[in-house]
């Protein structure tokens, strides 16, 4: 090694002393809790190659930058829902005719946008006859009043990894807008494409008022604030402050939307906090047509109930029920670190205040060790590993409540005021 | 588990097997993140849109046993494009200059720094960039092309021509 080598090697043992900041694993983990699960499918060679040429035709047919559809998307229809099918076969939305090539020969093709006051919706191709290698990121939409987050997405990509179709969903357009700029992440870097954009073209909104209704929950309330119905999303804003919202994975979906009695499928929710509170956002299909009466009902949410039971366990397996709730435990087991045993509850049920009894002492739970989704008799459990401190097999444990999917069946009217 | 295991099932959208892959290697991801951003906070902000970006292009990565040479490659992109971002911001604030402090020795510390700053001062930043990556990120030929956008032999000659100029400068000085 020559000496230059021999001070590079020593920076870089003094380098290795920087160790990531301890904050940092959670801040991954959150990042990718907050990212939308991943969908994919692929859809027949002869739906792409149909696609491929009619989009041509299709788009060299048309050198207008504003074209309305009269048609449906091509090539989008295994992957568009139903409600934005029909939206496009009634003429709705705006076809773009813009194109951007990457320097490893893929294109990118925005086909069309479609929006209104809940969202803005963008329909793209890649395509490659080398093949196309990645899907973009990152995307937002920016213009005047208007910087708009892409939500989720779906793509599905031919056999032969050629064209790729995917629909994106961005926070909604600002009606001012005129042009905007489409902001994409490629393995490359940063891109920007701007297109004229026509705001008359944006749907009109359906239904917007105010619900101002509060819910009590175990822990806290929930408000609800607002609805906005438009031709392609129906959304309900509000507020809540719930103590422990966040130990099942509940969130809002055990909130339904009727109308005229008929269940509304819910598309997505989530929450954000900010100074004055924490807010919420259902997201739910679009309504039907002259729907006379409107029903908010929190079927379930987060619950929580005070148990202070003792179960006495057996030496092999201990089936005990909490207030009707089933908690399997598993044979103690005494490793190097500890007291170990195996739970199991229903999904959505966390233990609150746990601990074992050994020599009729209390040991707190120190730890979870593991958690696993697994079937028992065709039934669906979590199971966890739980850890105490000790050397010897406890006699009993003790919980003190659970934090539980509640049947609340609370029912808020929305009176239609037109 | 394996790296290959964990990649599988990240592949098919298991986001725990992720977070597993990058915490393995969590403080050399940091380290390269805070070479290129300079501070802890935007080191940490280009690692949390490093790994969505990894979510989300996963399934298109072809080996798997590349995984983190393939994410690396991700992160520096990242970085550069949060650089490149920040630069129309910088012009505004560009008098606050960012200092790492580190909690080591000062005095030996610094001294050594000085002692390879200086000689890293003699080649040229594509020279310095590649230099870095190979002898402090470990980072292959291969990687370091990738990352720097040009092919394998150029990220070599970088590498060479950087450590030959460090050298004569080196021997010079001790030759006076």
């Amino acid at each position: 090694m020559t000496e230059i080598e021999r001070k590079l090697v020593q920076e870089k043992k003094r380098l290795e002393e920087v160790k990531a900041p301890k904050e940092l694993n959670e801040r991954l983990q959150r990042a990718l809790e907050k990212t939308p699960k991943r969908r994919k499918s692929y859809m027949p060679q002869w739906i792409a190659i149909a696609a491929a040429l009619l989009l041509l035709s299709f788009v060299s047919y048309q050198y207008n930058a504003f074209a309305y559809y009269g048609k449906k998307m091509l090539g989008f229809d295994e992957i568009m829902p139903y409600t934005l099918a029909k939206l496009h076969e009634e003429g709705n939305g705006q076809t773009l005719d813009q194109k951007y090539v990457f320097p490893n020969g893929t294109e990118l093709h925005l086909d069309g946008i479609l929006t209104d006051e809940n969202q803005g919706i963008l329909y793209y191709t890649l395509s490659n006859p080398e093949g196309v290698e990645d899907d973009l990121s990152f995307m937002e939409l920016k213009g005047l009043f208007t910087h708009s987050s892409a939500r989720s997405g779906t793509t599905t990509m031919n056999e032969q990894k050629t064209v790729l179709k995917g629909i994106r969903t961005f926070d909604p357009v600002s009606t001012f807008a005129k042009k905007l700029t489409l902001g994409f992440q490629h393995l490359d870097g940063w891109e920007e494409i701007t297109f004229p954009y026509n705001p008359r073209a944006a749907m009109q909104t359906v239904l917007k008022q105010s619900i101002k209704k509060e819910v009590p929950v175990d822990t806290g309330t929930i408000r609800f604030n607002s609805i906005i119905a438009t031709p392609s999303q129906t959304t309900i804003k509000g507020k809540f402050n719930v103590a422990n919202y966040d130990r099942i994975p509940l969130g809002f979906s055990g909130v339904k939307l009727l109308a005229d009695g008929v269940e509304i499928d819910q598309v997505s929710g989530g929450t954000s906090s900010a100074l004055n509170g924490t807010t919420f956002t259902i997201d739910y299909d679009a309504l039907p047509k002259d729907v006379t009466s409107l029903k908010l009902v929190v079927d379930t949410f987060v619950g929580y109930k005070q148990i202070d039971q003792t179960i006495t366990l057996d030496q092999e397996q201990t089936i005990a029920y909490m207030d009707g709730e089933e908690l399997i435990v598993n044979h103690a087991k005494i490793t190097k670190d500890g007291i170990q045993l195996t739970i199991a509850t229903a999904e959505n049920i966390l233990l609150d205040g746990v601990s074992v009894q050994v020599d009729g002492q209390v040991i707190p739970l120190q730890t979870t060790l593991r958690q696993d989704y697994i079937t028992i008799r065709g039934k669906e459990y979590k199971e966890r590993v739980i850890l105490f401190d000790g050397r010897k097999l406890p006699e009993a444990l003790v919980i003190n409540g659970l934090h539980y999917e509640k049947n609340y069946d609370e029912v808020i009217n929305i009176p239609i005021r037109k | 588990m394996t790296v290959i295991r964990l990649v599988k099932r990240a592949k098919r959208g298991n986001k725990d097997a992720l977070l597993q892959l990058i915490n393995e290697q969590q403080d050399d991801y940091y380290r390269l993140a805070l070479k290129y951003m300079g501070n802890p906070q935007d080191a940490m902000d280009a690692m949390e849109e490093m790994i969505v970006s990894l979510y989300r292009h996963i399934p298109t990565l072809k080996k798997n046993d590349a995984f983190y040479s393939w994410s690396k490659t991700i992160l520096v992109n990242q970085c550069k494009q949060m650089l490149r971002k920040k630069a129309r911001v910088q012009l505004l604030d560009e008098w606050e200059s960012m200092e790492v402090a580190s909690d080591a020795d000062p005095i030996t510390q610094s001294e050594q720094r000085i002692d390879i700053e200086e000689m890293l001062s003699y080649v040229n930043v594509y020279q310095r960039e590649a230099i870095e990556l190979k002898y402090f990120h470990d980072l292959d030929y291969q990687t370091i092309a990738e990352v720097t956008d040009v092919s394998i032999g150029t990220a070599k000659s970088r590498v060479f021509t950087g450590l030959e100029k460090m050298r004569n400068r080196y021997r010079g000085e001790r030759d006076d």
